[in-house]
């Protein structure tokens, strides 16, 4: 299950990022028709609009994987073992409740936009829950995955044990992402 | 009218697109925020802002109300139409050539918009104009067919039809970011109420304004009708009546307003009592032919109309040729 | 933390006023417990967007009556379809290809040839093209976000110290707004009646000034580390040789720089042409390919995710703090304490930067100018002058530790795994200059307005 959405995650994450290429794209043809014919793709301000609104919510999950989510660990790295642990879990429960709100927030808009079949108000009348629905499918894989770690983690407290714990969070350094894509090129067949 | 004492009542309103402009400066704020809590002898206190100051871009003003995060909310209904596309009836680009006919229009329109509004728990409780919209641009425009190949910042809604059956490019920039946009010429024109573009300070950075009103950015203020059916009924029918009077004074406004912000813009002191008067580099205007106003009733009907009943489904066409074409002359579909 | 620091000055404040006889109330309770709350927050090592997130729901639920929760989706959907927030992805983007195409190593080993015997080497281009890029772009999250990605890869394995590197991309990134042009000198100017034109006359001396205390501090800083620093001399036809590396990156600035200033292109668009013209470049160069673009795209999404979760939380924490009134309230408070004219004017400047680390700087220009300007006017202070310190305090606020925008983005973008108290301890030196130049511009206002009067704006 681990391994699944955090495969799903990385293929999330890479489509978000070819629709920024997409996006630069379209936006740059726009320029240069403008510019040398005077004639202009539709929209396109609204759609590069919703290419970033898909684009951070596609990548919010892979984010957290590689660690790419910026907290402020200066007092918690000088902390005994036990209270990291304590804390790392603190701050995943924090997150969780973030995005368990923001997810709520999402899905009534989207609902809202699905109900009375709002569209944007540029020439092309975009249906509000093509975007709407798949920036709320991003947040909803991102909460999916905090809740799955908290699932693995909560046995690790019971357990004990801490050090497990701590490597499930503190950032990576370097050498372990080396290793990891290392590890990933063998064991692909 | 005057409130029997009672209960205090506060009241959260959110109205137009900017704090600089005169329906805000001159009317919400002194009607609002200040005359009101007197007259309803302190019984009712109004907490009033601009869309900015709540960091809203206005397309959301319907879904604000609804969610009951305030309970009146203001918006051009073009802005808002993306939710009820039967809104843009009421200001169709080209429709109203005069501000005269742009009242009776909305007038006509207002109990059924509520009944589409109805499914938003929200209701419309006035309706008022903003100056002509015209077209303010970076290089000399004199007539309709100058604005071809230009590419021009709209509202959106009908007005990016027209814009786009000219042979313009209608382009969507938030109403704060135009300023840089013509600034630097990323847009050629952008389309506003004369006296709008006087209180963003336009002139600044656009030479040369068109005075054909291509529509009056026809908007409302909309309560929310869970809360506004369970006012106090006298409570209730001292709102109507202020936001009647209010109603008045944005029409008046609306009119003084869109020959005020010609002449601020082109430096003649004597017209300008509402804006700001332009001493250096004023703008140049153009005053719109016959014929301009001619073209602007083809694309209406040829273009424009059917645009927006493709949009709104077939039952708006028949409600604008009961309702609306009495009163403006052109039946769709003819 | 600022805010933190700035709520117990101003309970201090208070309980002063009130032993002295004054009648003030002092909200003793609230205050602490919001000071607390901050702390909490921020020193615990909780995600930022989330601590944002959570302050404001938090807050919402304790003081406002209306259901603010019924809107959230609304509220996180505007910033993430703004289309003028999709210039940082498309300049993330560049950043990317440029690096793997190897093509921003070529352009700082030329700079490197030329600038290395300079005391403090290569961190002078961190500001200068900073400073460059700010002429274009009204953003300093966008700015930070391109020289970032384009510097940091260049100055691994290098003896440059990280704090330095970082410290000063993050004060390159607050020159975005300040050099004009930029949005705030915009709201500015339609609130208080001012002229555009004259602010950005007036932002040129201390943007200069800004810029040459900067500088200072790396010249400072590379004088005390110059045996570490000191490179070979190279021969001058050596160096000449060396600046066919920049060519590259030149064209491409000409390119963004050129549409934006030509008037083909917006901010947003020059850098959708940016990626184009880096993917061109890379082609030159054959290194261009679907891998390659790949792990572009899949590394600047991981950083706009990073971006986009503190911008959700900040903007609803800004909602909330908004709808309650707090910003105005405490402008109030701030501008009718009984106070002599300075002291008045030294709250706002630590209001503006207390509310500026958790608010977005938009809004809160827009939400207290309309307060804090009267009492500015009616104190004998010049409008202009005061748009032009506004504007570099919304600057400073955005990169002040521990909550800056500025300073996350780039803490986002390493990939060495350090904490973030590198960028914290980096960036001191160049925001306690900033300040400084702010309490310049306070003695010496002709600082700011000199041109616009030359020049009779
Ligand atoms: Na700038
Ligand atoms: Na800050």
């Amino acid at each position: 299950m681990q391994k699944l959405i955090e495969r799903i995650s990385y293929l999330m994450c890479a489509i978000a990022g070819w629709g920024f290429i997409a996006c630069a794209v379209l936006i740059g043809v726009e320029v240069l028709l403008r510019n040398t014919f005077g004639i202009s793709l539709q929209s396109t301000t609204e759609l590069s609009g919703y290419a970033l609104a898909f684009g951070i919510s596609w990548g919010l999950a892979q984010t957290f994987i590689t660690r790419g989510h910026v907290r402020i660990d200066v007092i918690l790295n000088r902390m005994p073992l036990k209270a990291r642990a304590v804390l790392h879990l603190v701050a995943l429960a924090t997150l969780g409740t973030f995005v368990g709100f923001l997810s709520y927030g999402a899905i009534a808009l989207t609902q809202e936009s699905w109900d009375f079949g709002s569209t944007d108000i540029s020439l092309l009348r975009t249906p509000l829950v093509i975007p709407q629905g798949l920036w709320t499918f991003g947040i909803l894989m991102f909460l999916l995955l905090i809740v799955l770690l908290f699932v693995e983690a909560i046995p690790l407290l019971l357990r004990g044990d801490f050090e497990a714990i701590d490597k499930l969070f503190r950032p990576r350094t370097y050498e372990e992402e080396a290793q990891e894509a290392l590890d990933a090129v063998k064991s692909t067949p | 009218q005057t409130l029997p004492a009672g209960p205090k009542l506060k009241i959260t309103a959110v109205t137009q697109p900017g704090p600089a402009l005169p329906q805000f400066s001159t009317v919400d704020i002194p009607r609002l925020r200040e005359e009101l809590p007197k007259k309803s002898g302190g019984r009712i206190e109004v907490d009033l802002a601009s869309w900015p100051e709540r960091n809203l871009n206005g397309p959301e003003i319907i879904r604000l109300v609804r969610s009951g995060n305030v309970d009146i909310g203001a918006a051009p209904l073009a802005t808002v139409s993306g939710d009820v596309p039967f809104l843009d009836i009421v200001d169709l680009a080209g429709l109203n050539p005069t501000i005269e006919q742009a009242r009776k229009v909305a007038d006509a329109v207002v109990p059924d918009a509520n009944k589409a509004l109805e499914r938003f728990n929200t209701k419309i409780i006035a309706i008022y104009p903003f100056p002509a919209q015209v077209p303010f641009c970076r290089t000399p425009v004199t007539k309709l067919s100058d604005l071809k190949g230009r590419k021009i910042r709209t509202h959106g809604g009908s007005l990016n039809d027209l814009v786009q059956s000219i042979g313009a490019q209608p382009t969507g920039i938030g109403f704060p970011e135009v300023y840089g946009a013509l600034e630097r010429g990323v847009v050629d024109c952008a389309i506003t109420g004369t006296a709008s573009g006087n209180g963003a300070r336009w002139y600044e950075v656009t030479k040369s304004m068109y005075a054909l009103p291509m529509g009056w950015a026809t908007a409302a203020y909309f309560v929310n009708l869970s809360w506004w059916n369970k006012l106090d009924p006298q409570v209730r029918s001292f709102l109507e009546a202020e936001f009647k009077a209010l109603e008045n004074a944005q029409w008046d406004l609306g009119k003084a307003a869109t020959e005020d912000g010609i002449a601020c813009n082109t430096g003649k002191a004597d017209g300008c009592k509402i804006g700001k008067v332009v001493d250096k580099d004023p703008m140049s205007v153009t005053r719109p032919t016959a014929e301009d106003a001619e073209v602007l009733r083809k694309q209406l009907g040829e273009v424009v109309l059917p645009a927006f009943v493709k949009r709104c489904g077939a039952a708006c066409g028949e409600q604008y040729n009961k309702i609306v074409a009495p009163i403006t002359g052109v039946k769709f579909g003819s | 933390m600022i805010a933190a620091v700035f709520l117990l000055i101003l309970l201090l404040l208070f309980v002063g006023l009130w032993l002295t006889g004054a009648n003030v109330q002092v909200p003793l309770a609230e205050t602490l417990t919001l000071v607390g709350l901050l702390t909490f927050l921020f020193g615990s090592g909780v995600y930022i967007g989330a601590a944002l997130g959570i302050l404001g729901i938090l807050i919402g639920y304790a003081f406002s009556e209306r259901p603010f929760w019924t809107f959230i989706g609304q509220m996180v959907w505007g910033p993430s379809s703004s289309y003028v927030l999709v210039a940082v992805p498309l300049f993330l983007l560049m950043g990317e290809i440029l690096l793997r195409a190897g093509l921003s190593e070529r352009l700082y080993k030329a700079m490197n040839v030329w600038l290395e015997r300079l005391p403090g080497g290569l961190l002078h281009t961190n500001i200068m093209s900073s400073a460059l890029f700010s002429a274009i772009s009204g953003s300093s999250v966008a700015t930070a976000a391109t020289m970032g990605s384009v510097a940091l890869p260049f100055f691994k394995g290098t003896a440059y110290s990280p704090r330095y590197v970082l410290g000063s991309l993050a004060a390159g990134g607050a020159l975005g707004n300040l050099i004009p042009p930029g949005i705030t000198f915009i709201i500015y100017a339609l609130i208080t009646e001012t002229s555009v034109g004259a602010l950005y006359l007036a932002a040129a001396g201390p943007s200069l000034l800004v810029v040459l205390l900067f500088t200072a501090v790396i010249v400072w800083h590379g004088w005390s580390q110059r045996a570490v620093m000191a490179g070979p001399r190279v021969p001058l036809a050596e160096k000449f040789r060396a600046l066919s590396g920049l060519l590259p990156t030149l064209i491409l600035m000409l390119l963004v720089l050129g549409t934006i200033y030509g008037g083909f292109a917006t901010p947003t668009e020059a850098a959708a042409l940016g990626v184009l013209g880096a993917m061109f470049f890379a082609a030159l160069d054959g290194k261009l390919s679907w891998k390659m673009l790949h792990e572009s795209a899949e590394s600047s999404a991981r950083v706009t995710a990073m971006i986009g979760l503190i911008l959700f939380g900040a903007y609803l924490l800004n909602f909330i703090i908004t709808s309650l009134g707090v910003p105005q309230m405490m402008a109030k408070t701030v501008s009718s304490l009984p106070l002599p004219p300075w002291a008045i004017m030294l709250l706002i400047i630590g209001l503006y930067i207390a509310l500026g680390t958790f608010m977005e700087g938009f809004s809160m220009v827009i939400t207290t100018l309309p307060v804090v300007f009267p009492v500015v006017k009616a104190l004998g202070y010049d409008p202009i002058w005061f748009g032009v310190i506004v504007t570099m305090l919304v600057e400073i606020a955005m990169i002040s530790p521990p909550d800056g925008t500025v300073l996350y983005v780039l803490q986002g973008m390493r990939t060495d795994g350090r904490p973030i108290t590198d960028v914290f301890a980096g960036v001191m030196p160049f925001f306690l200059v900033y300040i400084f130049a702010v309490l310049l511009l306070l003695v010496m206002p002709g600082l700011a307005l000199w041109l616009p009067s030359v020049l009779g704006r």
